[in-house]
C-alpha cells in the first residue's frame, strides 16, 4: 500500500469518528434538546463522513489499486496527489471551523474562512482527477 | 478494466468535479460572497454527489471486479449498459436541467427533478438486477488445487484392482 494511501485511509478513518460524534451530539440534541448551540454544527458533520471518510477512503484505494500507468512511474505525479491530500484535509479542517462558526456569529473572518475552504476542496478534487485519469484504463502499464 | 467500466468511472470522476463546484459555490454563498441564487443548486449538488459520484463509481468498480460466471463472460451486459444510460440521462436530465432553476424558476424545476430521480432509480434497480448473478463465491488457486486433489482421489478408489494408478495430467 503506497504511503499516501495510508495517510488517506488513516486521515479519513479520524474524519469517521468526527463525523459521527458530530451526528450523535446533533441528533441527541434535536431530540432532547440539551445543548441549542449544536444546532449549528449540521451539516458540517454530515460532510465529515461524506468526503472526509467516504470521498477520502476512495482516494486513497483508488490511488493504490487502479492499473499502474507504467512501471516507471506506477501512480502518475506524485506530488500533484499529495498536494490533492493536503488540499483535501486542510479543506475539510477549514470548513469544519468556519462553518459553524459562522452559523453561531457571521463576519468577515468566517466569511473568507469558508472562500478558502471552497477553493481548497474544488483544487483537491481537480488534483484528483488530474492524477487519476490516466490510470482509468484496460490494463497495466508496462 | 473493460470499457462499460472505465465509462462508469470516467463519468464519476467528471461529476466529482461538477458536484464540488457547486458546493464551492454553495459554501461561497453560505458566507454571504455572492448571489444568494445559487442556493438553486443545494438538490443538483446533493443528487450528484450521491448518484453521480459515488453510486456511479461503485456500479462501475463492480461491473470490473465482482467474480464472472464464465472466463471473460460477464452476464446480460446490455443490462448494464442500459443502467448506464438511464443512470446519466437520469442525472444530465435531472440535475443538470435543474440548474437552470435559478434562471428560470418555477415548476417544472420539480417535476423535471423528480423524473431525474425517477430514471436513476430505475436504472440502480437495473444494474443490481444485472449484478446479482456475479455475487458468487470466488474460486481462488487454492480452491482449484483441492478439487483436483479431491478428484484424484475419487479417480484412485474406483481404479479397479490391479490397474496402473493414474497419472496427473
Ligand atoms: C461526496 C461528497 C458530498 C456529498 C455526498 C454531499 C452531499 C450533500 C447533501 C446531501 C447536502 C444537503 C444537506 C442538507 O441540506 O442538510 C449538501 C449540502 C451542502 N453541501 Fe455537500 N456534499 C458533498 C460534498 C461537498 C463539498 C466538497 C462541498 C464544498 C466544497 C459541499 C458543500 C455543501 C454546502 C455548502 C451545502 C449546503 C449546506 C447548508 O444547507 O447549509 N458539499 N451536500
Amino acid at each position: 500500500m503506497p504511503k499516501l494511501t495510508r495517510w488517506s485511509l488513516r486521515s479519513a478513518f479520524i474524519f469517521l469518528m468526527l463525523g459521527s460524534i458530530g451526528a450523535l451530539l446533533y441528533w441527541t440534541n434535536v431530540l432532547w434538546e440539551w445543548l441549542p448551540l449544536l444546532d449549528v454544527i449540521s451539516p458540517t458533520y454530515l460532510h465529515l463522513i461524506v468526503v472526509g471518510w467516504l470521498t477520502q477512503f476512495i482516494f486513497g484505494v483508488i490511488y493504490w489499486m487502479f492499473p499502474i500507468i507504467s512501471k516507471v512511474h506506477p501512480r502518475g505525479d506524485t506530488r500533484a496527489a499529495w498536494a490533492m491530500f493536503v488540499c483535501l484535509n486542510a479543506g475539510l479542517l477549514a470548513r469544519m471551523v468556519f462553518e459553524p462558526w459562522r452559523a453561531f456569529s457571521p463576519n468577515i473572518v468566517n466569511a473568507y474562512g469558508l472562500l478558502l475552504s471552497a477553493c481548497l476542496q474544488v483544487a483537491a478534487a481537480v488534483l484528483f482527477v488530474w492524477v487519476s485519469w490516466d490510470r482509468v484504463r484496460e490494463r497495466a502499464g508496462t | 478494466m473493460p470499457r462499460l467500466s472505465r465509462l462508469f468511472v470516467r463519468f464519476a470522476l467528471v461529476y466529482l468535479i461538477v458536484g464540488f463546484i457547486l458546493g464551492g459555490l454553495l459554501l461561497t454563498a453560505k458566507a454571504g460572497l455572492i448571489d444568494q441564487r445559487v442556493w438553486g443548486w443545494l438538490l443538483p449538488h446533493a443528487d450528484i454527489m450521491l448518484v453521480g459520484w459515488l453510486v456511479q463509481l461503485a456500479m462501475g468498480v463492480s461491473f470490473w471486479i465482482l467474480p464472472r460466471m464464465r472466463r471473460d463472460y460477464r452476464g446480460h451486459v446490455v443490462l448494464a449498459w442500459t443502467s448506464f444510460v438511464l443512470l446519466n440521462g437520469g442525472l444530465i436530465a435531472g440535475s443538470g436541467l435543474t440548474l437552470g432553476s435559478i434562471w428560470f424558476p418555477g415548476n417544472w424545476v420539480l417535476i423535471v427533478y423528480v423524473s431525474g430521480l425517477v430514471t436513476q432509480g430505475l436504472a440502480v434497480c437495473l444494474f443490481a438486477v444485472y449484478a446479482w448473478p456475479r455475487i458468487l463465491p470466488t474460486i481462488t488457486g487454492a480452491d482449484v488445487r483441492r478439487q483436483q486433489q479431491a478428484q484424484q482421489v475419487k479417480l484412485q478408489r474406483n481404479r479397479p484392482r490391479g490397474s496402473p494408478p493414474e497419472t496427473r495430467q
